[in-house]
């Protein structure tokens, strides 16, 4: 278990440090100063020279890398080249917003997706089996960004039961959830089913069967605590992609979670911002993914001889 | 192969029929603007109606069809040529080459796809060349990894050995013998990844990122939707719908390829989010 706990955790410093390299080589790819990039078009040829100087950007690039990997581990992003303010506080602001919306999706996507697939593996192959499967099919393939307008129409405009845009009120995360939550509830849904027909076809199912037991403890019993490890891991590996998904679904609803400050600044050019907030949702993705593997490793001995 | 993958083959067939003759079946130019007649609702001569400036949004999607398929072919194209390259490039040298290579594939593949795509929109800014490089970027490693793993399995058979044995040139080996034998897995894979980059491109021009305004590509059609949703809805749903369809089909036919071509290997008809 140690050595697979090590070789994930370093697996995924890797993956950071890497990330790290390709954030910070993204802003020295870009034709042009750097110097000048930060400093805004506008800025006056003192200012950008300032601006060198302080962000170091006339000494070597591996020194360069350095200093900002240090700084990012104290975290020190630099400052907004918008607003003035520093780049770490204004994420930090932002990102309740992404958080409730990305964990009330999991959970909603997750109830949801295992409740219809064990649904759907009990009725398999009849009429019950298929509506879920067509269901689930479509929640994961229809783009967040158009799922999420349709819902407005229908239940903001056509309706009036739910806020369209904003959050100003809890009512207001409703439509941003359902939304973000389709898909990865698509997904565990026949993540869910799969499993399930793949468990119930074993000798341990059926001799629970053969002992008399009733069908609700045979699925609920037996064969749910022994199809859930794949899916759990699904769901896992699901939230990491949930936090980058709020990329769309934040601009969809005007919501001002990391997201949309990510779109915002690649539109205003505002480079340290989008160093940050690229930085800080790649590292979010891999350590979610890190932990998922990690509990699905305790929860699961034979992963971790395979690994 | 099942009904659902032949009907999205279909699909799949119309929207490009719609595309490739779109200037002889659009009834108007796609930025041809009616100030007077803006925000119709559908009638016989605008059947989705028409947006702000009064263009008809029928016209719209049937040329934004060539972008969408044009950017998803192109990206997906480039991708499978660079990724099918790398991938056997590794798995004939191993060693360093395989192990430099493959982690900085897994680096790319460790980035949701969106958020790589937006890493290379910063570098190289926006419009539709970009958009297909951003795509491109975000969908290699899928091919690489694909085509390594069935390459090391094929240069284990012994018609491979043989022929190395023989004294079989690198490129004669890898091009006659290996590359043949790993087309059915890319197939498969080159038609699922379309219509996850169709969902990519797009969400990237909705965001304001990829093709621009007033390009009628159908992502960037969908933001302009989204702010006219209260005027005519229509605008909202229509190119929507379309990539919709377009994602769908080619999840369903890339699985209804594979039960048919590689029944060993079995998917959840599921784009790359």
């Amino acid at each position: 278990m140690l050595r697979f706990l090590s070789r994930r955790l370093l697996e995924a410093l890797l993956a950071l440090l890497f990330t790290s390299i390709l954030v910070f080589s993204m802003i020295h790819m870009i034709p042009g100063d750097p110097a000048l990039l930060v400093a805004g078009l506008e800025a006056g040829p003192e200012v950008v020279e300032r601006i060198r100087r302080d962000l170091g950007l006339d000494r070597p690039l591996p020194i360069q890398y350095g200093s900002f990997l240090w700084n990012a581990l104290q975290g020190d992003f630099g400052v907004s080249i918008r607003t003035g303010l520093p780049v770490l506080r204004e994420i930090l602001d932002r990102f309740p917003y992404t958080l409730v919306i990305a964990l009330g999706a999991i959970l909603l996507a997750t109830a949801m997706g295992i409740g219809s697939g064990i649904l759907a593996a009990m009725r398999h192959n009849r009429l019950g089996d298929a509506l879920v499967m067509v269901a689930a099919l479509l929640a994961a393939s229809t783009p967040s960004y158009w799922l999420g307008l349709m819902m407005m129409l229908v239940f903001s405009l056509f309706l009036g039961w739910l806020p369209s845009i904003g959050i100003a009120t809890s009512a207001h995360y409703v439509l941003p959830i359902l939304t973000l939550g389709a898909q990865s509830g698509g997904i565990i849904s026949r993540m869910t089913r799969a499993a399930m027909l793949d468990v119930v076809g074993q000798d341990f199912v059926r001799a629970a069967r053969a002992r008399g037991e009733r069908e609700t403890s045979v699925i609920l019993r037996h064969a749910l605590k022994n199809a859930l490890i794949p899916v759990l891991s699904i769901v896992g590996l699901r939230f990491g992609n949930l936090i980058a998904g709020a990329v769309l679904v934040e601009s969809v609803f005007a919501i001002p979670g990391v997201g949309r400050l990510l779109v915002d600044a690649v539109l205003w050019r505002d480079y340290p911002m989008i160093q940050g907030t690229m930085l800080f949702v790649a590292a979010l993705f891999i350590l979610v993914n890190a932990a998922t593997d990690v509990l699905y490793a305790v929860i699961d001995p034979r992963i971790r001889g395979a690994a | 192969m099942s009904k659902a993958a032949v009907a999205s083959g279909f699909a799949i067939a119309v929207i490009g029929v719609l595309a490739l003759f779109a200037p002889a079946l659009a009834p108007y130019g796609p930025l041809e603007q009616d100030l007077a007649n803006n925000y119709a609702g559908p009638s016989l001569e605008h059947p989705f109606g028409t947006d702000d400036l009064g263009r008809d949004i029928w016209s719209r999607l049937l040329f934004g069809a060539r972008i969408s398929l044009g950017i998803a072919f192109a990206s997906v194209g480039f991708a499978l040529v660079v990724g099918t390259l790398v991938g056997l490039l590794s798995a004939y040298h191993g060693g360093f080459v395989d192990a430099s290579l493959m982690r900085l594939m897994d680096v790319l593949l460790a980035f949701p796809g969106i958020l790589l795509g937006i890493a290379v929109v910063v570098v190289l800014g926006n419009g539709v060349e970009n958009t297909i490089i951003a795509v491109a970027v975000m969908s290699t490693p899928t091919f690489a990894r694909l085509v390594r793993g069935s390459a090391l399995s094929i240069l284990e058979r012994d018609h491979v050995a043989a022929s190395r044995a023989l004294g079989a040139s690198a490129a004669r080996v890898i091009f006659g013998q290996v590359l043949p034998n790993a087309l059915t897995p890319l197939v498969v894979a080159s038609t699922l990844q379309l219509g996850t980059a169709i969902l990519i491109a797009s969400g990237l021009s909705f965001l304001g990122l990829g093709v621009q305004p007033p390009h009628p590509e159908w992502g960037a059609m969908l933001s302009k939707g989204r702010e006219l949703v209260r005027a005519t809805p229509v605008a909202a749903f229509a190119p929507g719908f379309f990539i919709t369809v377009l994602v769908l089909s080619f999840s369903l036919l890339g699985d209804g390829l594979r039960d048919v071509l590689d029944p060993k290997q079995r998917g959840f008809g599921l784009a790359r989010p």
